[in-house]
């Protein structure tokens, strides 16, 4: 069987290749970084609104977001270097 | 004179519930309605001392919680009865979750089935990952909405916030006097094995009606609220 070869190296180096793939991703990525970081200005006012203490609970919470927000931002980061 | 005119309410059980001015203006205004509503008062200590439970971080019926404080508390307002929908009610989106997460590895190894394709591993480190952050992130909103999905029940008000996703919540307050009806509803299999059902508040014809979705323990919350509504307005009540 002949063996089907997509070589996306080549293809992203032409400019159709990169508008296919590089920038969609890093567009995509952008827009989730800042929807993370929304979440996290959210999980603020949801705290003002109501303090879950007991536990760290809103604690636990809010570092969890900036994690994700880190998170997107890094791979955010690896896309623009790597891709 | 009969006793009920003369018999002082139980003070230690009426400050923790009611606060202080209105039990006096109460016992000025009408002795029996003292002992309607001292009654009333006992009533709500005895349930919520039958069902006592404590703060966790998963905690859906919590009864005098410690470490909750919500906006515009008054400094003698304390939370009686602390309400989220079942965590079971969680288990659908817990089990779709699981599902998109091994949807990546059965891809991978499905495609390893096919002729040899040859993917630079930048872009499939990058949408692997970035496919987990989404899945990640639905979760993380999904709990969110579970976890800011709060009723609470003080000796004064209650109290309904509402998160339907991570960016819209709204939140509601009725007075107890305001309250004209509590009634709740159990349907279906869960419902009736894990305890849990939809409380409905209905409140007078301006205002919205309230509702606690999947509440637990939905007898004993119905019957505080409506128990707190006659410690409130001093009416009877006959039960629902």
């Amino acid at each position: 069987m002949e063996a089907i070869n997509f070589n996306f190296i080549d293809l992203l180096s032409q400019g159709a290749g990169i508008l296919i793939f590089k920038i969609p991703i890093l567009i995509l990525l952008f827009v989730y970084t800042i929807f993370t970081f929304i979440v996290i200005q959210r999980i603020n006012a949801l705290n003002r609104t109501i303090n879950v203490i007991a536990a760290h609970a809103s604690q636990l919470l809010q570092i969890f977001a900036v994690i994700q927000c880190l998170l997107a931002l890094s791979l955010f980061l690896v896309c623009l270097v790597i891709v | 004179m009969p006793d009920i005119f003369t018999t002082k309410p139980n003070k230690t059980h009426s400050e923790q519930i009611l606060p202080k001015e209105k039990i006096v203006s109460v016992q000025e205004e009408a002795p029996i309605r003292v002992q309607s509503n001292d009654h009333a008062i006992q009533s709500i200590e005895n349930l919520i001392r039958k069902s006592p439970s404590s703060m966790r971080l998963f905690s859906a019926y919590s009864t005098r919680p410690k470490g909750i404080t919500f906006a515009n508390q008054e400094p003698d307002e304390a939370i009686l009865l602390f309400l989220r929908r079942h965590f079971i009610t969680n288990i659908p989106w817990i089990l779709l979750v699981a599902l998109l997460t091994l949807i990546p590895p059965v891809f991978f190894a499905l495609l390893s089935l096919l002729p040899p394709l040859t993917f630079p591993k930048g872009i499939t480190t990058v949408l692997t990952t970035f496919y987990y952050l989404l899945v990640l992130n639905y979760a993380f909103g999904k709990f969110i909405s579970w976890f800011y999905n709060i009723g609470v029940v003080t000796q004064k008000r209650i109290i309904d916030l509402d998160s339907h996703n991570i960016l819209s919540h709204n939140t509601a307050t009725a007075n107890f006097n305001e309250i004209v009806d509590v009634k709740f509803d159990q349907r279906g299999f869960f419902q009736s094995t894990f305890d849990y059902g939809n409380i409905h508040i209905q409140t007078e014809a301006i205002r919205a009606n309230f509702e606690f979705d999947a509440a637990p323990k939905p007898t004993i919350v119905t019957d505080v609220i409506s128990d707190l509504r006659v410690a409130q307005k001093g009416v009877h009540h006959g039960g629902y």
